[in-house]
């Protein structure tokens, strides 16, 4: 692999290049899931393939394709060269790469268990148990239980002299029942929605999330909802625990301060940020007790890595500290529009084929100092909302608008009744100035995100979000009319 | 990219290897390529050419799948003892079926090969052209210029072969100043049918009518929907509303309702993968032939769209919208046209006393699958129409609304229809829509 690197970046120099890169990548994944008491995935794929990236006439360039030869190599990279050429016809200015550190090196995700020596046999098995309980209830119209487990070797070479070889691994797994009644729908997941818990790590995972144990709790809130009230419109404290602030933190925090989508690189699809550079260390994000720290060094988190697509070793840094902006997610070809002369790392594709752009990394709500039990008694009339429904946000990541799977009522310090239905909404800064208490390590776990989508054409990554609960005053839920 | 005689042979080998199992081959092959600008400038340019081959081979009543991106000998043989012992592994499933046997296809034509070969060279000077043009009115712009050359083949130990080639590009463009935005977008198999010079225009003219937005109220407002707007909203009624599996299951806004009037007599939704504005195909992922398919006809709910395995089990035929097999989402419809009226947006806006104007959604997703409650903001050109005029744009609201209900609440389609992409995926043939009553639920800063 490494003398296809070197045709690669030798091409690209023929070719005009002051810059190249290749990324050699083979992706091995598993993805198995069971739907009422049938299989409906068990799929195990490898894609193989290579990308390169130029800097030509300052500008960039990237051509990729999954066939891996000599010819294929120089016929890419010469495609990627005369990409770059062709923009430059409209450029405004050079693109500047921040001077980083040479590395020569190799990572891999620590784990116990290959999940992909662990057979098919005892994956199906416990699936198909988790099956049988979910569907145990007739009202429960469709049970869903899945795992995915993904393995990616790349190399990545550039010009400049880095050679890294990483291999990083991701599993996991869950569940969801879903409860049918004369036209109302109701769903429980478990651990969380969207295809269950991922993490950085092993088999050991799935051994770990207590999946058997909940399958029957899971089931029996997804048919109790089916008779719940609905969230009513109006002012509540509110309590989220962190699956559903996870997605909270990934919309309203995670995005914004993505570097790339404030310069506007994204304003025709996904759209752009209100974390303009002159709020940069000044603006007040949330209240005081607020911290929120970017890691990709986060063990098992599913953007933790040795170095990220730009050759960039792993960092941790905070976004928001005591409330206040703190830091941006940069790669280097922005990090000097703020000033920083390295970048943060924070460059990542979703494969071989797909140019590295600015992603959130694993991103976490530092914790606090409450119990969850003293939280709720310290709550005089409010919601406690769990497992993210649905999500949605505006381009410059003011109003947001979130849905939960579950809720229930709190009054005067006790959990009531469910609540089904649940939705809330606010706008960024002012939801975080709200926040009066956080849950402490207890309480908090690294939750992963799986669907993270962004760029055009579309790309798919992957991060984890520290949370515990925490309550945030005076926030509007359910539909106004 | 495989072509059509690399499909054949690479798909005779992995018969060959599979030997006495049935073994289906699914080829998907794209070179496609994009160029992307913001700032007035190229920030992205990239190109990618990918061959992803599935295999699926059924062991009696069990059925493994495997895929690679290679076709070497070593490789497919890699991939077919893959899908076989995945296949051993499970227990008999009496519910699997054999796999299709052939079919004839009707003809369909979307492969344009000036779309396919178009140079960067030739698309970046478009951009220029556009990006110059709006640089002369002081306006910023970003969007993209893409195409792609797709091929998608199917072919089983039944003897059973479909293949189709297409091409597609996309010109894409927001247009901005300091506090406000316009957008436009076109989708064609022709790259030469696209006037991206038209569509500069528009984006910068909305951006230029959106200046200065005011405050608006969050209510139930008369709303003027422009068709990628339309789109967006259609986008859930495809996925959660019209598939068998989620009918069936209680899921779906027409469970128990076929035969039943749903909407107004305005409403006819077909699934037409062969209407000239589409790019469809003409078989789906088991090899299925594919044909209109009426849903909605004058507001009465006709067909639901099946897959071999729902229609199945509900004692019909497939009507040709399966996914690949096997899949947890059931059949769906992919090739969705909304049949449109005899007005226009002009009209609708005339006869407005009071009313917002929409050019498209942004992020909208769904809240209740069945009575298909979605939520999405505004974006790109939002304005207050007051007695039959345009009277100034407004800052951006948030909608919560059943698409059930906006549906039922429209007064006027336009009698143009266009192909119009939704935010999270797909594209529609949709008519531009006045609809009475609709809900914004809040509102945001800009």
């Amino acid at each position: 692999m490494r003398d296809f690197a070197a045709i690669a970046l030798n091409s690209a120099k023929i070719n005009g290049a002051t810059y190249a890169d290749i990324r050699i990548i083979i992706k091995d994944t598993e993805d198995i899931e069971v739907r009422n008491g049938e299989i409906a995935t068990l799929d195990e794929s490898e894609s193989i393939g290579f990308g390169v990236r130029v800097i030509v006439n300052g500008c960039w360039g990237f051509a990729a394709s999954s066939r891996i030869e000599k010819e294929e190599i120089e016929k890419i990279t010469k495609k990627a060269c005369s990409e770059a050429a062709a923009s430059s016809m409209l450029k405004k200015e050079d693109i500047r790469l921040s001077q980083e550190e040479i590395h020569q090196t190799a990572w891999h995700t620590p784990f116990i268990i290959d999940p992909f020596s662990v057979p098919v046999t005892e994956k199906l098995d416990l699936l198909f148990k988790i099956d049988k309980i979910l569907r145990a209830d007739p009202r429960i119209a469709v049970a869903e239980s899945s795992m995915n487990f993904m393995r990616e070797k790349q190399i990545l070479a550039t010009s400049e002299g880095s050679l890294i070889e990483q291999t990083l691994l991701r599993s996991g797994g869950g569940y969801s029942a879903t409860a049918v009644k004369d036209g109302d729908v109701q769903k429980r997941s478990f651990p969380m929605s969207f295809g269950g818990q991922y993490l950085g790590m092993g088999y050991e995972i799935i051994r770990s999330l207590d999946l058997l144990e909940n399958a029957e709790k899971t089931r029996e809130e997804a048919v109790a909802l089916l008779s719940a009230r609905p969230c009513a419109p109006g002012k509540k404290d509110i309590i989220i625990d962190g699956t559903q602030l996870a997605l909270q933190i990934h919309e309203s925090v995670g995005h914004p301060s993505e570097l790339d989508r404030v310069m506007g690189l994204e304003e025709n699809y996904a759209g752009r940020s209100f974390l303009t550079t002159e709020k940069y260390r000044k603006f007040r994000y949330g209240s005081e007790i607020v911290n929120l720290v970017a890691d990709s060094t986060m063990p098992t988190g599913l953007s933790t890595f040795g170095f990220d697509d730009d050759g960039i070793r792993a960092q941790r840094w905070h976004i928001v500290k005591d409330g206040i902006f703190t830091g941006y997610h940069t790669n280097r070809e922005f990090a000097h529009v703020i000033g920083d002369e390295r970048s943060k790392g924070a460059n990542r594709a979703d494969g071989w084929s797909s140019l590295p752009m600015i992603r959130i990394t694993n991103l976490s709500l530092m914790p606090g100092d409450w119990r969850l039990e003293d939280l709720i008694k310290d709550t005089e009339d409010g919601l406690f909302f769990c497992t993210n429904k649905s999500w949605s946000i505006d381009q410059l990541r003011y109003n947001f608008q979130f849905a939960a799977e579950i809720g229930w009522e709190i009054k005067k310090g006790k959990l009531g009744n469910m609540v089904k239905n649940c939705t809330y909404q606010g706008i960024t800064p002012e939801f975080w100035s709200s926040c009066d208490a956080i849950c402490n390590i207890d309480y908090w776990r690294p939750w992963g995100v799986v669907n993270c989508g962004k760029g055009q054409p579309g790309q798919t990554a992957e991060m984890s979000h520290g949370a515990a609960p925490a309550r945030f005053r005076n926030i509007t839920v359910g539909i106004a009319k | 990219m495989l072509d059509e005689s690399g499909f054949k042979e690479v798909s005779k080998r992995i018969f060959d290897i599979a030997k006495s199992n049935e073994t289906e081959v699914m080829l998907v092959s794209k070179d496609d390529s994009l160029a992307r600008f913001s700032n007035n400038s190229i920030s992205q340019h990239i190109s990618s050419m990918e061959t992803d081959i599935i295999i699926r081979v059924l062991i009696g009543q069990r059925q493994g799948k495997a895929g690679t991106t290679q076709y070497d000998q070593e490789s497919l043989v890699k991939a077919v003892k893959k899908a076989e012992m995945a296949a051993s592994a499970q227990k008999e499933d009496p519910s699997i079926l054999p796999l299709a046997p052939p079919h004839v296809y009707g003809p369909i034509d979307n492969y344009v090969e000036k779309t396919a070969t178009i140079s960067p060279d030739e698309k970046v000077s478009a951009i220029k052209e556009v990006i110059r043009k709006a640089e002369d009115k002081g306006l910023k712009s970003a969007g993209i210029f893409s195409n792609e050359d797709n091929i998608v083949g199917i072919a089983n130990s039944n003897g059973l072969y479909a293949y189709n080639r297409s091409t597609s590009a996309t010109f894409s463009i927001t247009a901005m100043t300091d506090d406000s935005s316009g957008w436009a977008e076109d989708t064609n198999k022709d790259v030469y049918q696209i006037d991206h010079l038209r569509l500069g225009q528009i984006a910068a003219e909305k951006a230029d009518l959106s200046r200065g937005p005011k405050d608006i109220d969050p209510g139930e407002y008369t709303v003027i929907l422009e068709h990628a707007a339309v789109s967006d909203l259609l986008l859930f009624m495809a996925y959660e509303g019209f598939g068998a599996l989620n009918y069936t299951e209680g899921r779906s806004f027409l469970s128990g309702k076929l035969g039943k009037k749903v909407f107004g007599e305005t409403i006819t939704i077909i699934d037409d993968p062969f209407h000239p504005m589409t790019i469809g195909m003409s078989f789906d992922f088991e090899g299925m032939p594919k044909r209109p398919i009426p849903l909605i006809v004058n507001g009465m709910a006709k067909n639901v769209a099946h897959d071999r395995k729902t229609a199945c089990k509900a004692g019909t035929l497939s009507t040709g919208h399966a996914l690949p097999q096997p899949n947890p989402y059931g059949p769906m419809p992919l090739n969705i046209v909304l049949k449109g009226g005899d007005s226009s947006i002009e009209e609708m806006i005339r006869s407005t006393n009071r009313g917002i104007l929409v050019t498209r959604f942004h992020y909208t997703n769904i809240i209740d699958p069945v009575k298909l409650t979605i939520t999405g903001m505004t974006r790109d050109g939002t304005f207050l129409v007051v007695d039959g005029k345009i009277a100034h744009p407004v800052k951006n609201m948030r909608f919560t609304d059943s698409v059930v209900r906006i549906f039922n609440k429209a007064e006027a389609l336009s009698k143009d229809q266009v192909f119009a992409k939704a935010f999270f995926g797909g594209g529609f043939v949709v008519p531009a829509m006045k609809i009475r009553g609709f809900n914004f639920s809040s509102t945001t800063r800009f």
